[in-house]
């Protein structure tokens, strides 16, 4: 490489004499820039780039013309070379420089030139592949190389085009890149965007929203938190001020000036409905990974618990507020759009069957199938049809949830428990078919609903509704909430989740309820799911149902579950006596069969640790509803896990000794000893 | 008679602040927030303020809280706030909602009356302005980002408007 001092000498010389020929002098800026960066050291980078944002200043000419051709080429020196993500951005001048080149070329630079090669580089980011164990890198040189001190920087107003304070917390290299480049991507198109003199500046704008829901869809999983993506799209939307019309446009017979405000109102209306569609899609897309706890915060109060999450959390939901709050601004009508949503939901799910209509098996395993799909196809066929420019009804949903979050009060006062399934399935089934729908966000907010439900309307008429449901319809709620539910890794969250499916079983009909726990404890892949399935049938199976149940005070419910009293009471000493779930032989019966295979699994070579978990459950239970079993059925247990003991070698004994103790306090009180 | 002199919100003490007591007055009404980028824009809304209080101008702080949560103290909080750090002396009433549901009928009037940029009627962003006639008509609504200051010959000429 050349000695820098004659590149710079070259650089400043081609500023003057190749104005003329504009290409050559890109080319030039092209050739040195790649030069440097492959070979030159940290200091004579600074140096290169620190003269070419001053060349650019001192030539705002020339910026405007060839401006907008140095964005790629500037973005090449944000790499592991030049940066060590492990250190404060503020002290390298590289990234200082790139940001004040690019600040330069958005004020002078062509604008609409420049917006497109904003949005063709924001469209086209890649996440670079770099390795997390770099220790050598020649960052780690030119760190070194670098000055102590800090520039001043920033925090002037929210707007800065230099505020890097959202780098201070350091992530892994290439979501750093990725994060450094789009936020220097997202300021540049704001600025030039801003800078546009047009009649129609919904076309810039169209462009500008599809090309950040690109971006926002295909970089969502490559972020590990989702605040930068929120704050990027947040900050767009706040920020966003509508280009002016041309100055110099002539209105005559022609283009009168009644045809000029009509052109204008019209463009206005477009960029609100745009805005709108990228504020809802900003905040459901980024959060599609993060719970925000909507149904917690909502049991908590029920329960009179204080409701904490993490500041992580926190910062979060405050940012998700924000897309609220900017919503309202946008004069979205968010209870209305709300409305909308539910009447589609009704529309997908109003003509499923009863089971009554179902006339064989067969059909009653299609229906089962078809309610799984139903929303799937619904949302298939809705995105082929689409032709309006609307809002994302998981934005509508989240900003549901958010309006609780955020007031303490629901957005919809009447909610009916119907609606609220439909509203479950209708966004909860289609990531069963395809993941991009699968939003934790949402499924919480619609868990709140369900709670919302069941605990603001009369206790007679949630389960009349329930009862009304289509049993197809009533048996993937509760398959889907306990599919949701065995996967969630926050014990605290995924006992929410199971008092939610108890007090559900507690309303829908008793057959229903029994139907669905055999299901569970025959087909469900999840260990865990038949162990809650039994734990449920033995809290339902002894308690009986309260005589408060068709009383329309919902506050007692609320009570005794602040006690965790799902509802009902043990040990009633009334003669008629009518549990949730009554235990009749033939029930019996058949959760014997389950224990049977259960037992089977228990004690091949290779039995997992889950099924004699399982199995010890199941012993449990059977301990605690004693009285109410058939006892030759329990005999027969004992003696088929006391037979299968007998076999196990000697080395594998150890994991069956609480089966051992248990089984032994099982006969124990078979033979009345205890 | 207008329907902005209907209009009765009330003050930091829960009693109604009718504007009846407006009339004839040339009137300045800002949502204001304590924590925000634009809140040293009290110091200038007060020198506007006591130029021309004598005249029959003056102004109305509504705190909202909608914005960034910029405004979280309590009513007594706010008042304090602004007198320590500003030397507010104009009307501060109660914290309110300018937005959604909630929105105080102060500002679903005022939005009525005057949209804001691309024709929306919600309001943006904290220390957006409306600026009332003497007949309490809507004159003017300004963003946040129009200082006070520079509204002073609009005021000035709304003064001389005879009643």
């Amino acid at each position: 490489m050349e000695p820098i001092e004659n590149l710079l000498i070259e650089l400043i010389d081609a500023f003057k004499t190749r104005r003329e020929d504009l290409i050559e002098l890109v080319t030039l800026i092209d050739i040195y820039g790649e030069e440097i960066d492959k070979d030159g050291t940290y200091d004579e980078k600074t140096k290169y780039i620190a003269t070419l944002n001053r060349l650019l200043e001192d030539n705002p000419d020339v910026a405007g013309e060839i401006g907008w051709d140095l964005p790629k080429g500037l973005l090449k020196f944000l790499s592991k070379d030049n940066v060590d993500t492990n250190k404060r951005l503020g002290t390298n001048m590289i990234v200082q420089g790139v940001m004040k080149c690019f600040y330069a070329i958005s004020i002078y630079g062509e604008p609409k030139k420049c917006l497109i090669t904003g949005l063709e580089l924001l469209s086209a980011i890649p996440i670079e592949d770099v390795s997390d164990n770099n220790p050598q890198s020649k960052a780690d040189i030119a760190d070194e190389q670098a000055p102590k001190s800090v520039p001043e920087e920033a925090n002037k107003e929210d707007s800065d085009p230099y505020d890097i304070s959202a780098f201070g917390e350091r992530k892994s290299p290439s979501e750093f890149f990725l994060t450094l480049k789009a936020y220097i991507l997202f300021e540049f198109i704001g600025a030039s965007l801003k800078r546009i003199s047009t009649l129609y500046p919904s076309k810039y704008l169209g462009a500008t929203v599809a090309v950040i829901e690109k971006f926002v869809y295909n970089h969502t999983d490559s972020f590990e938190d989702a605040l930068f993506i929120l704050r990027r799209v947040y900050t767009f939307c706040r920020s966003y001020i509508p280009p002016d019309p041309p100055k110099d446009i002539q209105l005559n017979e022609e283009f009168t000036q009644e045809m000029f405000d009509k052109v204008v109102e019209k463009e206005n209306k477009l960029q609100v409905k745009l805005l709108r569609k990228l504020c809802s899609f900003g905040i459901s897309t980024p959060i599609k990974t993060v719970n925000t706890n909507t149904d917690t915060k909502y049991y908590c109060a029920l329960n009179h618990q204080k409701f904490q999450i993490s500041a992580y959390y926190t910062e979060l939901l405050e940012l998700c507020c924000r897309f609220y709050q900017i919503a309202l601004s946008l004069d979205v009508d968010i209870e209305g759009e709300f409305e909308n949503v539910l009447k589609e939901c009704r529309l997908i799910y109003k003509s499923v069957p009863k089971e009554a209509s179902a006339v064989n098996e067969e059909a009653k395993l299609v229906l089962e199938r078809m309610v799984y799909k139903l929303s799937y196809t619904f949302e298939v066929q809705k995105a082929a049809k689409e032709k309006n420019v609307g809002l994302d009804p998981n934005g509508v949903v989240l900003f549901s949830g958010i309006n609780y979050l955020e007031t303490n009060q629901p957005l919809v006062k009447k909610m009916t428990i119907t609606d609220a399934v439909y509203l479950y399935l209708r966004f909860t089934t289609p990531s069963l078919y395809f993941k991009v729908y699968s939003s934790v966000a949402v499924e919480s907010v619609n868990r709140y609903w369900l709670w919302y439900a069941i605990t603001t309307e009369p206790l007679s008429t949630v389960k009349t509704e329930l009862k009304n449901l289509s049993v197809f319809v009533t048996k993937a709620l509760l398959q889907v909430l306990l599919q949701k539910n065995c996967v969630q890794v926050n014990q605290h969250l995924r006992m929410v989740g199971f008092t939610l499916i108890t007090r559900l079983l507690c309303l829908v009909p008793e057959t229903v309820a029994f139907d669905f726990i055999l299901d569970v404890l025959k087909t469900c892949p999840f260990p865990l799911g038949k162990t809650s399935a039994l734990c449920i049938l033995k809290d339902l199976s002894r308690r009986h149902t309260s005589r408060n149940d068709n009383n329309p005070e919902t506050s007692s419910l609320s009570e005794k579950l602040s006690k965790l009293e799902i509802n009902g009471n043990y040990n009633s000493k009334g003669g008629n006596t009518k549990y949730y779930i009554q235990l009749d032989f033939s029930r019996m019966r058949a959760v014997h069969e389950c224990c049977l295979q259960t037992i089977h699994d228990s004690f091949t070579v290779d039995a997992k640790k889950s099924e004699i978990l399982l199995l010890l459950t199941y012993l449990n239970i059977f301990i605690v509803l004693r009285d109410q079993w058939d006892k030759d059925l329990l005999k027969f247990v004992y003696s088929m896990i006391a037979s299968n003991l007998k076999l196990v070698e000697p080395d594998k004994f150890p994991k069956y000794r609480e089966i051992v103790d248990t089984n032994k306090s099982l006969n124990a009180y078979l033979v009345g000893i205890k | 008679m207008s329907e902005f002199y209907k209009l009765a919100p009330v003050d930091k003490k829960g009693q109604p602040f009718p504007f009846d007591q407006l009339k004839g007055k040339v009137v300045l009404i800002v949502n204001v927030a304590s924590k925000c980028g634009f809140t040293p824009q009290y110091k200038e809304l007060e020198a506007l303020y006591t130029r021309y209080k004598d005249e029959g101008f003056t102004i109305i702080g509504f705190p909202c809280n909608q914005f960034g949560h910029q405004e979280p103290g309590s009513d007594e909080e706010i008042a304090q706030f602004c007198q320590l750090n500003y030397g507010v002396t104009f009307p501060i009433l109660k914290k309110t909602d300018v937005n959604g549901s909630n929105e105080d009928p102060v500002y679903k009037f005022l939005k009525s009356q005057k949209s804001g940029m691309l024709g929306l009627k919600g309001i943006k962003w904290n220390f957006e302005k409306f600026l009332i006639d003497k007949k309490g008509k809507v004159y003017e609504r300004y963003s946040s980002l129009t200082k006070p200051s520079s509204l002073s010959e609009t005021i000035e000429n709304l003064l001389k408007e005879v009643d």
